[in-house]
């Protein structure tokens, strides 16, 4: 792994106050716990974990949605705290999960696309709209959706809108929490093929998070396992898929149901009649 | 011949949601009566001058209390017939018009700046300032809001200014809870988040991706307001705190009128329904904008 490192995060950790009553002290929960990893760029780095494992939180701190309560995030080399906002909006772009929340009901696709620029006020309203137009059809969208509005299209065509305006920008990452997750299967291979696509035509570094182990094991070159608030394993893929060295990690992937090619469906006597009955 | 490639397909096969809501307006009765008659009664306020058949001010006492067209001893020189004053009863109720509409609309966006403002605020920054804001809501609530501006007029001397501040500084209420409300929940939305990430500041967060998701509950709550700021400027100039004297407007022409109830009971009538056409259009109009700004689907 010669390539730079591009996103690093060292020992973050941060809580959420949950109030107890009016007259007790607020409990403080913590959700991510002394975490630490390092992206090289290029790379897809997978973020696995049970739900509240803290894996959408983490997202949220890469985003400077949400400010750790201790540890360093640095981006490009800098202090994450310190970038600039329009900066910051150059080097690192989300896409959500929910397709339906993550795109403005009320703004066309072409005004949704165009919103990163239309923020930072560096690009022509002519020139925007080009940028638009070719990420519109980079992503895989038909021209005559472009003036469209969200409740016209699918959850798969809104996900490749929200790529489409996560790319406006140029970023050099994308935090990509979950974002096959409210997608059907087949929608899902697409999305992930588009992404692949995408990260050679861009240059692009994935954070790339989902509790999918399948998906996470198709595209991230390294994974991280988080289970409640700790990365408790990280690795190349092939070792943390092959050969897990976590107790959690070996009890997560034995509860998902892995591709296994040549062996058969597993049978089902549909015959419920004649069935024995169940010891 | 013709191009079929998918690119040159109509635009959307639906419509788009602008489209489709003043689509569903059109088709709506209440909106098509009650905005008809509320455009209606701004064509009469704005064109009054050339509507009215005479000067609603100028006094003429011999021919006081002369009845409308259909009762005996009515003429067509005024079909409304005049008050005790001697002036013509339909060229007042055209130029009320006027009072009524002015002060509804004035009252309605002035209350409504103040509303939605301190409800955007405090959705879309919760936790302490929400806090604030909803102290000065609830403070605002507690107050009996006709009775402070009915104190507060009455200090400060009644005129058409004044009565919309003041109406305008009291009723915002409505507007700051639903806005709060609907912002607090639009700000969870992932698309606010991708514009915080995009570096966008609160101020163009709330007004380019919030405003258009809260507008269509604003516009709801407005027509309400406007028909309680209607009846209020009737109230308060009914009571005599309201727009002074000679001016004509609905409210003072039925207090002029309540004297002779009983042997010119139309004095009260006349503009009596002339108020309750007018609240009737603007209530009818709410309704029907909240029945078509329901969520997408119902068509």
């Amino acid at each position: 792994m010669s390539d730079p490192v591009v996103l690093s995060a060292s020992e973050v950790s941060v809580s959420f106050r949950q109030r107890q009553g009016l007259f007790r002290p607020p409990q403080m929960i913590p959700a991510v716990r002394d975490v630490s990893f390092e992206v090289a760029q290029g790379e897809v780095f997978g973020i696995v974990g049970e739900s509240g494992s803290g894996k959408s939180t983490m997202a949220k701190m890469i985003l400077r949605l949400l400010r750790p309560d201790a540890g360093r995030l640095t981006l490009a080399g800098q202090p994450m705290a310190t970038i600039a906002p329009y900066r910051f909006a150059r080097l690192v772009q989300p896409v959500f999960q929910d397709p339906y929340s993550s795109l403005n009901p009320r703004r066309s696709l072409r005004e949704i696309i165009e919103m990163p620029a239309a923020v930072a006020g560096d690009l022509a309203p002519a020139e925007r709209q080009d940028r638009a137009r070719e990420l519109f059809t980079r992503v895989g969208l038909p021209m005559r959706l472009f003036e469209a509005y969200p409740n016209q299209i699918s959850g798969g065509q809104r996900q490749r809108v929200a790529i489409a305006r996560a790319l406006m920008t140029r970023p050099r990452v994308l935090i990509c929490d979950e974002p096959t997750s409210a997608l059907d299967v087949s929608v899902q291979a697409q999305i992930l093929d588009l992404f692949e696509e995408l990260r050679a035509q861009f240059a692009l570094t994935y954070v790339f998070i989902s509790h999918n182990l399948a998906v996470v094991e198709r595209i991230a070159d390294r994974v991280g396992v988080m289970y409640r608030g700790q990365m408790v394993e990280q690795g190349p893929a092939q070792q943390i898929f092959g050969a897990p060295s976590h107790p959690y990690t070996r009890m997560l992937l034995a509860s998902a149901l892995p591709p296994q090619p040549g062996r058969p469906l597993p049978v089902i006597n549909r015959d419920f009649d004649s069935a024995p009955a169940q010891p | 011949m013709t191009d079929t490639s998918p690119d040159r397909l109509p635009a959307a096969t639906e419509p788009t949601p602008r489209r489709l809501r003043l689509r569903r307006a059109l088709r709506h009765q209440g909106v098509v009566l009650g905005g008809g008659l509320i455009i209606l009664a701004v064509l009469i306020a704005l064109f009054a001058p050339l509507l009215a058949p005479a000067d609603p001010i100028a006094q003429n006492l011999t021919g006081r209390l002369l009845p409308p067209v259909w009762l005996d001893g009515g003429s067509t020189e005024h079909l409304l017939g005049t008050d005790h004053l001697g002036r013509d009863y339909l060229s007042r109720l055209i130029y009320g018009t006027r009072v009524s509409l002015i002060v509804g609309l004035s009252v309605m966006a002035l209350s409504g700046v103040i509303g939605t403002t301190l409800g955007f605020i405090a959705g879309y920054f919760g936790g302490r300032v929400d806090m604030v804001v909803m102290y000065i809501i609830t403070t605002r609530l507690t107050m009996p809001s006709l009775l402070i501006a009915l104190a507060l007029i009455a200090i400060i001397g009644g005129s058409l200014t004044t009565m919309i501040l003041v109406m305008g500084l009291l009723f915002w209420d409505r507007y700051a809870v639903v806005v709060r409300t609907a912002t607090a929940q639009i700000v969870q939305g992932d698309f606010v988040s991708a514009a915080r990430v995009a570096g966008a500041s609160a101020p163009w967060i709330i007004w380019n991706e919030i405003r258009p998701n809260v507008m269509h509950h604003v516009l709801v709550i407005a027509t309400l307001e406007m028909a309680m700021a209607v009846l209020s400027e009737a109230s308060l100039s009914f009571l005599g705190l309201g727009v002074p004297a000679p001016t004509p407007s609905w409210g003072l022409m039925i207090a002029e009128g309540r004297t002779f109830l009983f042997a010119k009971p139309y004095l009260v009538w006349i503009p009596g329904i002339a108020i309750f056409l007018m609240v009737l259009a603007i209530n009818m109009l709410g309704d029907g904008l909240r029945d078509i700004s329901q969520p997408d689907g119902r068509r």
